[in-house]
């Protein structure tokens, strides 16, 4: 039935659409702010003169990033650990998640607050980097998936979305005779597509951005991942200044004068970002498809 | 089947699907429940190094080592005034994702909505060290945008100096903090929207209900939910602020206001060096947070007729 | 959430503190070679190349790291080549990371740790190795005349158990060098007439009649007499600490809430006495702000702001003159109506320059593990690297690289060498000398220890070509008419006699007892904000509350304690210090 549209309807939408043309204006400025700055000389940058357009062009700042060598090696790492990890995460915790959803779990009370809990306690550096050691997940290429594979504030995400969906078209299945996995795989999960879609843009965006485990648990260059690699040569850059304080050295001083880290940080978040929003749009049109229409009818 | 059987066989049925799952939960086990053995750091001088067999035994001087004369008792109270204020104007706006999901819902064009949703996405990419950079240049007092502009507009305007001053320090952070993560937090509202019946929409036309009639009705209820699991799991976080935020807006001058508990624990050089120290906090504060949880829940549990965890 | 503030964490305590150095053993491979046999003083004595397998040793890495050993440069290749040595890295630059291998009984084969609280677990949790051990493997530290104080030092300080030897300490050598000491913009001193400068206070009046000469740079940006900076507050506000031994007093070395005479002769000033160093810095800067001449940004700016600021010449004075190399190139001292910065001193400064630290400095102490995978690697390489020929190579590259020898047997820098090290470019080979830098900024000799094959420096940098070819601007010309001649900062101390010499007393306080350390650190975290409060004071009224506060705050939370188990352990050290000065 098409509505029809009263004078109140145009104005509420006017409105409404400047205020998130508003929030996007203030959401894409400082983005678009980053971009021109890497690529234009950095001592106008480093001025803060360059606003609004770009000043003194130049590709210098990527080419020296992509020169990184091992950078491409390092990307592919990335990408390995971004979709196993994404993948086998995802699968997990919504799978233990519908599992939490049906009232005949085993202490599902007990279990569930067992998951959840962890959120809230963590017992610091030392104990876990004992215990990958110990777990023999030292430069191993599966730290960066493993212990990630249950993710509850995920979990908690899924499960409160399964929920709402109408019991009903489960229990169809029910009687037919179908198991946990059939009805799983065959009908929560097309129905969760929303939710299952965040969880991984959520997931992957983790999994693309950390670097930490690669900075502890990894010694030499095999598992480098990108983001490593990229928060070396930018604290490669920036600590020069307080080195330099200390040691004195003649060679450090030198690097002293092209000290340049603004710029620097600029271009990495930019090249960082890229492949993101390359890949987000694709998982967007997930986020509202709604399939509830009808089906519950009858 | 009778009603015995029907329940045995579901228990059966339960136990089953706890065996398949079991692998994960051993996960979850091994991951978050076997590192907490290293809370025994917390009693004992612990040096890194050291067997903890060869480390004094303190008992409980950690933890009371924020309380042990006024200085830092006073200090541990301002701390703490300000994780809760920074908290509670939180609290006070965690509508905010959801209101965001709901209106942009309204967009007319299709295409406009997803770009506009992408782009209000992109400042939960930029560091915290680049916000600052960019906060800097836009509000530092002798070459930021905001200076620079008020004084082309009005020549007798006198600099403020936004970023060292102690003033409105709160309502800063948080304007900071919402800008980088609005777009991102209501990605899952937006998700969730289309959990709820068309039909109920439907249905509100039939009944004669306008765009904002549905909106209160259908909408926002289908979206309350996800919306209380939310509030429930920020509240029991409000003492895990995280520090960088703070620490890089922090300086000598809106340090009174800014300073909070995880930023104070880091200052104080505990998760530097003092492994015992940053372990007796740490345990503190788990304790804290999960208490609030199952009061949150609990709560929770009496307004809406049903236990959320 | 744990893990973001985890990662963040991690990502902020780099940036602070200082890079761990990378410390890969690649011994020389000819036993018999000793330093005082190495070739003439041109060619590298290393002629011969490694015949037996490549070993790889892993060694405690410096931020960026990895990425510089990943690719192949000269370095990598003359490691290789020579030593048959490859490096791989445990990455981490901060403390928590050492800590993670002292906890896990990893440790890589050879590192350094800044803090000797963490030597000292590593001693006793018997994961280092006792270095006497190995004596007959390392010649080129056990024989060498250079070694033999810093050797005695350390037998003592981190003997072990046995009487062994588990800590090298670093840094060793002679040194005739200046860090703190004030620069400001000498066309704009010259223009006002030179005025007489006695005394700190002094500074005031002429660098505002500085900056009232040159309000505006270049670009039309506002120009400030003093500009300052947080980043590098640990316990006090730096930037006070630093222009506070302008007066002959220690305020970083011993401890930063005491101010102790350079040259131990006199009393021990607290941080909080009304009349110390630090409080009338304080005034200083106080003063400076009333008068206008002070940046208004200085509290909230990050270095890459000042760094900027001072490279657009918006900043008049400055205490390290590396920092205004952005400014200094030749375009403008070397223009004929040159612009640039150089010393000026007021009459009754008495300006620190480093001592000749024969037994090492203790911020920066090197472990070898106790049980590597391939202890003759790690031997091979430690002895050429304490070795002046690993040396040698470490600071300056290889012959033709940046430095050649001229007709009389004098090493000097290249032209070409110039050029790279402008731009911080390419040696043969791939890779600069700043990647090298970074991960060996410190070494076991200084740069100025004279290499006995060559009798020059270690360092080109005092190259006596290099240093003529460093001051041969207009502006240093001009600046060096007008000071009897001389060439540089230390040169002019020496002249003017307003130069102490620090005594090596000062490296070697013990580790403070951790109930100390903890009150230390609370006292810093109310000395920081009182002390940019007071620079920023409104009025006197303000500057003396904040002044009372801070000490009676100080008071409760002990400061008394600390600075007396301060001045108890400063007297032993100069006791000890007599042994081997």
């Amino acid at each position: 039935m098409v509505e029809k549209r009263t004078w109140r309807d145009v104005l509420f939408q006017a409105v409404d659409g400047f205020v998130f043309s508003l929030l996007a204006l203030i959401c894409f400025y400082p983005f678009y702010y980053i971009a021109i700055n890497t690529v234009s000389s950095n001592d106008a940058v480093a001025r803060g003169e360059v606003l609004f357009g770009i000043a003194g062009f130049h590709m210098t700042n990527y080419a020296e990033v992509f020169q990184l060598k091992g950078l491409p090696n390092a990307a592919l790492i990335s990408l390995a650990r971004t979709v196993l990890g994404t993948a086998l995460t995802v699968l997990c915790t919504s799978f233990l998640a519908y599992a939490m959803t049906r009232k005949e779990y085993w202490h599902r009370v007990f279990w569930y607050r067992f998951c959840i809990a962890t959120m809230y306690f963590s017992a610091g550096l030392i104990p876990a980097y004992l215990l990958i050691k110990r777990l023999g997940l030292f430069n191993n290429f599966l730290v960066y998936i493993i212990p990630g594979i249950v993710a509850p504030y995920y979990m908690v995400l899924i499960k409160t979305y399964i929920e709402s969906i109408p019991p009903s078209l489960e229990e169809s299945a029910m009687l037919d005779g179908a198991g946990y996995f059939t009805r799983f795989f065959r009908i929560i999960l097309p129905l969760s597509k929303p939710v299952i879609a965040s969880v991984i843009v959520f997931c992957s965006v983790g999994q693309w951005n950390s670097f930490m485990d690669t900075v502890l648990y990894m010694t030499g260059g095999r598992w480098q991942t990108m983001q490593s690699m990229l928060y070396n040569y930018l604290n490669e850059t920036s600590m020069l200044a307080s080195m330099i304080q200390r040691s004195q050295s003649v060679s450090s001083i030198v690097l002293a004068t092209r000290l340049t880290p603004v710029s620097v940080r600029y271009t990495v978040t930019f090249i960082t970002v890229l492949p993101i929003l390359v890949v987000y749009p694709f998982f967007q049109r997930y986020f509202a498809s709604g399939i509830m229409l009808g089906a519950v009818k009858g | 089947m009778s009603n015995v059987k029907m329940k045995r066989s579901s228990e059966r049925e339960g136990i089953k699907l706890f065996w398949i799952t079991a692998p994960l939960l051993l996960l979850v086990l091994l991951f978050n429940y076997i590192p907490l053995l290293g809370w025994v750091y917390s009693f004992f001088d612990y040096k890194p190094g050291l067997a903890l067999k060869d480390c004094a035994f303190v008992g409980f001087k950690y933890f009371l080592l924020p309380f042990q004369n006024p200085v830092t008792r006073s200090d541990t109270l301002r701390v703490l005034k300000n994780t809760v204020g920074m908290a509670l104007i939180g609290y006070a706006t965690c509508l905010l994702p959801m209101l965001f999901a709901v209106f942009l819902a309204q967009l007319g064009s299709n295409r406009y909505r997803k770009i506009v949703q992408t782009i209000t996405t992109l400042p939960n990419f930029i560091s915290w060290i680049l916000v600052y950079a960019l906060a800097y240049s836009m509000f530092s007092t002798d070459s930021g945008f905001v200076n620079n502009v008020a004084k082309m507009i009005d020549s007798n305007w006198s600099s403020v100096n936004f970023l060292a001053s102690a003033d409105h320090m709160w309502l800063k952070m948080w304007a900071y903090g919402t800008w980088k993560s609005l777009g991102w937090t209501a990605i899952i509202y937006i998700a969730s929207l289309s959990s709820i019946d068309a039909g109920l929409y439907e249905a509100a036309s039939i009944d004669g209900a306008g765009r904002f009639q549905k909106m209160w009705y259908v909408t926002i209820p289908g979206l309350l939910p996800t919306f209380f699991v939310l509030l429930v799991m920020n509240i029991a976080n409000f003492l895990n602020t995280g520090y960088e935020q703070y620490y890089i807006f922090q300086n000598a001058m809106n340090k009174s206001t800014i300073e909070v508990l995880d930023l104070f624990v880091y200052n104080q050089g505990v998760l530097g060096h003092n492994i015992s120290y940053a372990t007796a906090v740490g345990m503190l504060k788990s304790l804290i947070s999960l208490m609030l949880f199952f009061s949150a829940n609990r709560i929770s549990k009496k307004i809406r007729g049903e236990s959320i965890f | 959430m744990k893990k973001q503030t985890l990662k963040t964490a991690k990502r902020i305590s780099s940036a602070v503190l200082a890079a761990m150095l990378v410390f890969t053993a690649a011994g020389c491979s000819k036993q018999e070679e000793t330093p005082s046999q190495a070739a003439s003083s041109g060619a590298s004595s290393l002629s011969d190349k490694w015949t037996g397998e490549i070993a790889t040793i892993t060694v405690g890495g410096g931020a960026g790291s990895a990425n510089i050993l990943s690719k192949s440069t000269w370095f990598t290749d003359y490691l290789e080549e020579k030593l048959g040595i490859k490096l791989e890295m445990y990455e981490g630059t901060d403390a928590s990371s050492v800590d993670a291998w002292l906890a896990s009984g990893d440790v890589p084969d050879f590192f350094r740790v800044e803090d000797k609280k963490q030597a000292d677990s590593a001693v006793k949790g018997k994961l280092v190795a006792n270095w006497d051990l190995y004596k007959d493997k390392l010649p080129n530290l056990y024989t060498n005349d250079h070694y033999t104080k810093v050797l005695q030092f350390c037998h003592e300080a981190y003997g072990g158990s046995d009487n062994g030897m588990y800590a090298l300490q670093s840094n060793i050598g002679k040194n005739e060098k200046i860090n703190i000491c004030p620069y400001i913009r000498w066309d704009l001193y010259e223009k006002l007439g030179k005025p007489k400068i006695s005394t700190l206070e002094d500074y005031l009046t002429v660098l505002k009649k500085m900056q009232d000469l040159n309000p505006k740079n270049e670009g039309g940006e506002k120009v400030y007499g003093l500009s300052l900076f947080p980043e590098w507050d640990s316990y006090t506000c730096a930037m006070a600490t630093y222009v506070s031994e302008l007066y002959g007093r220690d305020w970083e070395y011993v401890n930063p809430l005491v101010g102790v005479p350079a040259d131990n002769d006199g009393p021990i000033q607290s941080i909080l006495d009304d009349d110390s160093d630090y409080y009338r810095v304080l005034k200083f800067f106080y003063k400076a702000n009333q008068m206008g001449i002070l940046d208004p940004d200085s509290v909230s700016q990050k270095w890459d702001s000042l760094s900027q600021k001072y490279t657009d010449g918006r900043v008049l004075s400055t205490v390290w003159s590396w920092a205004v190399g952005g400014y200094d190139t030749p375009a403008h001292t070397n223009a004929d109506s040159f612009t640039g910065y150089a010393p000026v001193w007021a009459s009754d400064l008495k300006i620190t320059s480093y001592p000749d630290t024969v037994t090492g400095a203790s911020d920066r102490l090197y472990l070898m593990s106790a049980n590597p995978k391939d202890r003759d690697a790690v031997l091979r390489f430690l002895n050429w690297y304490f070795s002046y020929d690993g040396q040698d190579i470490l600071k300056n590259g290889p012959q033709g690289g940046i430095w050649d020898v001229d007709s009389s047997g004098k090493r000097y820098v290249t032209d070409k060498g110039k050029e790279i090290l402008k731009n911080n470019g390419e040696l043969p080979g791939g890779g600069t000398l700043g990647d090298v830098s970074n991960l060996f900024a410190d070494g076991p000799m200084t740069d100025q220890t004279i290499n006995p094959s060559t009798n020059q420096t270690m360092s080109y940098g005092y190259w006596d070509s290099f240093v003529k070819y460093n001051t041969d601007t207009k502006l240093i010309k001009d600046w060096s008419s007008n000071n009897k001649g001389v060439l540089t900062d230390y040169e002019f101390g020496k002249a003017n006699n307003q130069l102490i010499k620090r005594s090596i007393a000062h490296s070697m306080m013990p580790i403070m007892p951790d109930d100390l350390a903890s009150k230390q650190k609370s006292i810093g975290e109310k000395i920081k904000p009182a002390s940019w409060k007071m620079i920023y004071a409104k009025n006197d009224a303000d500057f003396n509350a904040q002044w009372e506060k801070l000490k009676s705050d100080c008071k409760t939370l002990g400061i008394d304690d600390v600075t007396n188990w301060i001045k108890t352990q400063f007297e032993t050290c100069v006791e000890e210090a007599k042994k081997y000065e």
